[in-house]
């Protein structure tokens, strides 16, 4: 019988071909958006008025409510275990992380599924806003009073509302390593 | 060049497989030499083997550039040669020196693989079989060394064939082996491609039938059998990667499998509801027709045919439903049972792969000892999972070396008996259900209770009150308990006191469990129970601070509903009497830093007492919910190490339920100064009617011996480490007696009873003075001071004590 399988070359060189050709595809796409358009982020909210965004690129997935579970003796900034279709998810409060005054969800809260270096979180958010696009080259210096954000943890201000938040500064703060010691 | 490099890994993969293969081929082969020698036996076909296999391993090894290896093999090759020609006798001496150079040879390749310079004298050893290999030399002229005599390499490069049918072994001799492998590397460099056509040639003629070359000479089946065996069935390489992931997709198919069967348990209801209402509603339409003239009934009746019509559709259709599905989800139950089941077998090995390394072991530990052993191995075809097999291994180990050092007799000692100088020890390897048991027997002088107990003693590791209340199982079970190693002269070979506790922890770990059965003079008998897998585990639900916990079934020791005045105080932390050794308690979520959730109605105390080796602790928990199959699923980064956190399992809904890590879980509940508070005014009353007594020693023992005592007569008591602490507590709480140390840190017994006697509000308190100090001088003071009674420590226990607290309250 034969499968779908018995069809992909198996020989080395064809495969080596394949593979290239593979990575240039791969390769230009991102190149091009990024170029033409600038970084597409997800916007979405934190308390009742504060605007972040998080690129695309990082983002794998954006859930709606699903119940928490909580660990013991975990950093208080991971708010808990999900069931992310068999997988267990950590849930990151971005809220506690900032340390913000008031660490309150909404009802409705969203969980932003985030991957970077191997490893997937979520982030909860109060609320979706929608898409944009920024300039990396053209983004603000973050406010130096927001709500006392350390400037690291953003790259910078998009049309002087939305915080773009550094992901990667994120998962390798000290804070973040220690969990994994 | 990311190509060659992965080709280069399969084929030093490869090699360490054959390398393997040919070692234990050597071993086996030198054993059984070793063997028929003492018996005056000829042994030159197993002479030819092993002779055949350090070929092997030379041309592979010198093939692939692992020099190390193949110069040893080189030099073991010449060394059979001579060992062939008869040049060399074949002593125990040269089976030891050539077991030596097979185990070098095998760290060797270790040591190629981590690309690290071999870390043992090399060159000493090839120069010892070099000595060896040529003592013989002298007395034949003739001989020569394989790499000079072309007859000789063509016999060297003889290759096995293995043929289909089992316990038959084919000898075929294929042109020049020796260079084609030389070839290989040479292409090695360029084509990796073509090289591994070649190599995969070289491995298919292994299993292929048709390549057969005539037989030359016919071998015998001996250690063919066991490589023949596994020819038996077709099969195919997977990679562990593959397995797991088949095994992760039948983990989620499981979860869906319980929630399907969750739903179905809806539709159940939900159809004996529909049926319900079908009937009532009938009942109710003929009921209301009743009330009227027949005009309106009829109407009436027409007005709810309609939608008593529709009714019966519904309820139909449900169950319909019903009875399709229940037929669908037992064919679901039952095929997903039987996938399970596979997708688990996948993953066993045979205990064979264990067990072929026993003979070894034994040989050279009975070698050490000067004993004379046999062993017999039985493995009845048994598979096992690979987790389990490695867990195993040391114990099984460990029991031989007991056994060989322990059990068995000297042949001097064994004569005298009137039994076979020879020790015998059989290994028997059994399924039985989802277990499988290891026995492993000696006929050795078994294991006297009498001289346990006695050491158990001597060792402090039960007290004699202990002892007297046991049987002799639970003696023998003595044994286990850490420091225990009965043999006075310790060896290195085994009784290093950290034996047996192992033996015992490891089978625990596995989930496994071990007995003994021993008859003085005629030998001991080890049953290993191990579980055939671990990928399922059971565990006991349950619930605290309105969350779902997991405590897996086999560290569970207990589970209790207990009443409050079942909790005791020891060493001022909470305790509960488990067959009357106090146990730590502590609340499940004092543990976790949960909050703990008011629970006004908790009449009973549910507690789940947890183990792990000897350490126990007793957990209060909210409620227990149940037992079923869990399968613990591993947190993610970032959540690696999250304390008291083992896993995770998903329930049929989907919700994840914190499976806890029992260790963590233990040790915190043993540091836990949190007292469970409990708020109960009933409970009170029923305590004060007994009378509270204070005990005050600084001697944690005495303290917690004279409470034991006290408890047990069904007083309430309380204890304080010093004369200070005692009277803080008595200005606070109300005591119907003192029992005090004399000697004692801060404040002296003599000081705190002067002090009692001399307070206006306590001067009546009965005040006992107890000390290891029995002088005349001592009782007069005590007495100056006012103290009611005294006592010596030495009339603990004949129940002076509790005589005199009765007679002074």
């Amino acid at each position: 019988m034969q499968c779908a399988a018995d069809f992909v070359p198996d020989d080395k060189k064809s495969e080596q071909i394949l593979r290239k050709r593979a990575e240039l595809l791969a390769k230009q796409e991102t190149e091009k958006i990024e170029k033409l358009d600038g970084v597409t982020f997800v916007r979405f909210r934190l308390g009742p008025h504060e605007i972040y965004g998080i690129p695309y690129s990082f983002i794998k997935e954006i859930m709606g409510h699903v119940p928490l579970t909580k660990l013991p003796s975990v950093a208080d900034f991971m708010s808990g275990i999900i069931n992310r279709r068999g997988a267990l998810l950590a849930v990151l409060d971005l809220k506690k992380f900032f340390s913000f005054a008031s660490t309150e969800y909404e009802k409705n809260s969203y969980i932003l599924v985030v991957k970077n270096g191997g490893i997937t979180i979520g982030i909860l958010a109060d609320g979706i806003e929608g898409s944009d696009t920024y300039d990396p080259a053209i983004l603000d210096a973050p406010l130096p009073s927001l709500d006392a954000i350390k400037p690291e943890y953003l790259l910078g201000l998009h049309k002087g509302v939305t915080s773009i938040i550094n992901i990667e500064a994120i998962m390798s703060d000290p804070r973040f390593l220690q969990m994994m010691k | 060049m990311a190509l060659d490099d992965e080709f280069l890994k399969q084929i030093i993969e490869t090699f360490r497989a054959e390398l393997e293969e040919q070692t234990q081929a050597i071993t086996d082969g030198l054993l059984e030499i070793e063997h028929l020698s003492q018996q005056g036996q000829d042994s030159g076909e197993s002479m030819v083997r092993v002779f055949r296999a350090a070929h092997n391993i030379k041309g592979s090894a010198r093939g692939i550039g692992v020099v190390d290896v193949g110069e040893i093999a080189h030099h073991l090759e010449s060394l059979f040669l001579a060992i062939q020609k008869k040049l060399v006798v074949c002593t125990p001496e040269v089976v030891n020196l050539c077991l030596e150079a097979v185990d070098r040879m095998r760290e060797a390749m270790q040591f190629f693989i981590k690309e690290k310079p071999v870390d043992f004298d090399l060159e000493g050893l090839l120069a010892e079989l070099e000595k060896r290999a040529s003592s013989g030399k002298v007395a034949d002229a003739n001989s020569e060394t394989p790499e000079a005599e072309p007859a000789e390499i063509k016999t060297a490069t003889e290759e096995i064939i293995i043929e289909e049918k089992p316990q038959e072994e084919e000898i075929t001799i294929v042109e020049t082996p020796l260079p084609k492998v030389e070839k290989t590397t040479a292409a090695l460099a360029e084509k990796p491609a073509e090289t591994e056509v070649i190599v995969q040639e070289t491995l298919l003629k292994k299993v292929k039938p048709e390549e057969k070359a005539p037989r030359p000479e016919s071998a015998p089946a001996v250690g063919g059998a066991e490589m023949a065996k596994s020819s038996e069935y077709e099969t195919i390489r997977v990679s562990l990667y593959n397995l797991d992931r088949v095994s992760a997709y039948m983990e989620e198919m499981q979860i869906n499998k319980i929630a399907i069967d969750d739903h179905y348990e809806e539709l159940v209801k939900l159809n004996s509801k529909t049926k319900q209402f079908s009937q009532t509603w009938k009942k109710n339409v003929s009921d209301l027709k009743s009330f009227y003239d027949k005009e309106i009934g009829e109407n009436i009746q027409k007005l709810y045919d309609s939608n008593a019509e529709r009714l019966n559709d519904i309820t139909a259709t449900i169950n319909k439903m019903h009875k399709t599905m229940n037929a669908h989800i037992n064919e679901l139950t039952v095929l997903s049972n039987a996938l399970q089941e596979e997708v688990r077998v996948l993953r066993l090995i045979p205990v064979s792969t264990l067990l072929r390394n026993l003979p070894r072991t034994v040989r050279d530990v009975a070698n050490n000892l000067g004993k004379q052993v046999t062993v017999n191995i039985k493995d009845n075809d048994a598979k096992i999972d690979k987790i389990v097999l490695e867990g195993i291994k040391d114990p099984i180990t460990h029991l031989l070396r007991n056994a060989i050092d322990h059990g068995l007799e000297s042949p001097e000692q064994r004569k005298a008996k009137g039994k076979p100088e020879v020790g015998h020890i059989s290994i028997d390897v059994k399924e039985e259900g989802n277990q499988v048991v290891f026995i492993i027997s000696d006929d050795g002088a078994g294991i006297d209770v009498e001289k346990i107990a006695d050491t158990a003693l001597k060792k402090n590791i039960v007290s004699k009150s202990e002892l007297e209340s046991m049987n002799d199982e639970e003696i023998m079970e003595l044994i286990f308990r850490s420091g225990f190693s009965t043999k006075e002269n310790v060896t290195d070979i085994s009784g290093r006191g950290v034996g047996m506790d192992v033996v015992k922890s490891n089978l625990t770990n596995l989930r496994g469990h071990v007995n003994i059965s021993t008859e003085l003079g005629k030998g001991t008998t080890f049953y290993l129970r191990v579980p055939l897998t671990l990928a399922t585990e059971r565990g006991l639900i349950v619930s605290s601070s309105g969350q779902l916990f997991v405590i897996t079934t086999s560290s569970v020791g207990r589970v209790l509903l207990l009443n409050k005045h079942d909790i005791i105080e020891v060493e001022k932390s909470q305790a509960i009497l488990l067959d009357n050794h106090p146990v730590s308690l502590c609340s499940l979520a004092d543990i976790l830093n949960f909050e703990a959730k008011k629970n006004a109605k908790a009449d009973k105390l549910p507690v789940v007492v947890i183990r792990k080796g000897q350490k126990l602790a007793a957990v209060l928990v909210d409620e227990i919910i149940g037992e079923r199959e869990i399968v613990i699923k591993p947190l993610q980064a970032p959540l690696i190490n999250v304390p008291c956190v083992a896993g995770a399992t998903l329930s049929g809904s989907g919700e994840i339920i914190i499976v806890l890590n029992i260790t963590d879980l233990i040790d915190k509940a043993l540091h836990s100064r949190k007292n469970i508070v409990i708020n109960n005014n009933k409970t009170e009353q029923v305590t004060n009617n007994k009378p509270y007594l204070l005990v005050v020693d600084d001697s944690p023992t005495t303290r917690a011996f004279s409470k034991n005592v006290l408890t047990n007569r069904g007083y309430r008591v309380a204890v304080a480490s010093d004369g200070k602490e005692a009277w803080e507590r008595l200005k606070n709480e109300k005591f119907s007696l003192v029992v005090t140390d004399v000697e004692m840190p801060n404040m002296n017994g003599f000081e705190l009873t002067e002090r009692i006697k001399k307070s206006d509000s306590l001067g009546k308190l009965p005040v006992i003075i107890v000390t290891s100090l029995g002088s005349e001088e001592h009782r007069k003071h005590g007495e100056s001071v006012g103290a009611d009674a005294y006592i010596v420590k030495s009339q603990f226990e004949s129940g002076e004590l509790e005589r005199l607290v009765t007679q002074l309250l």
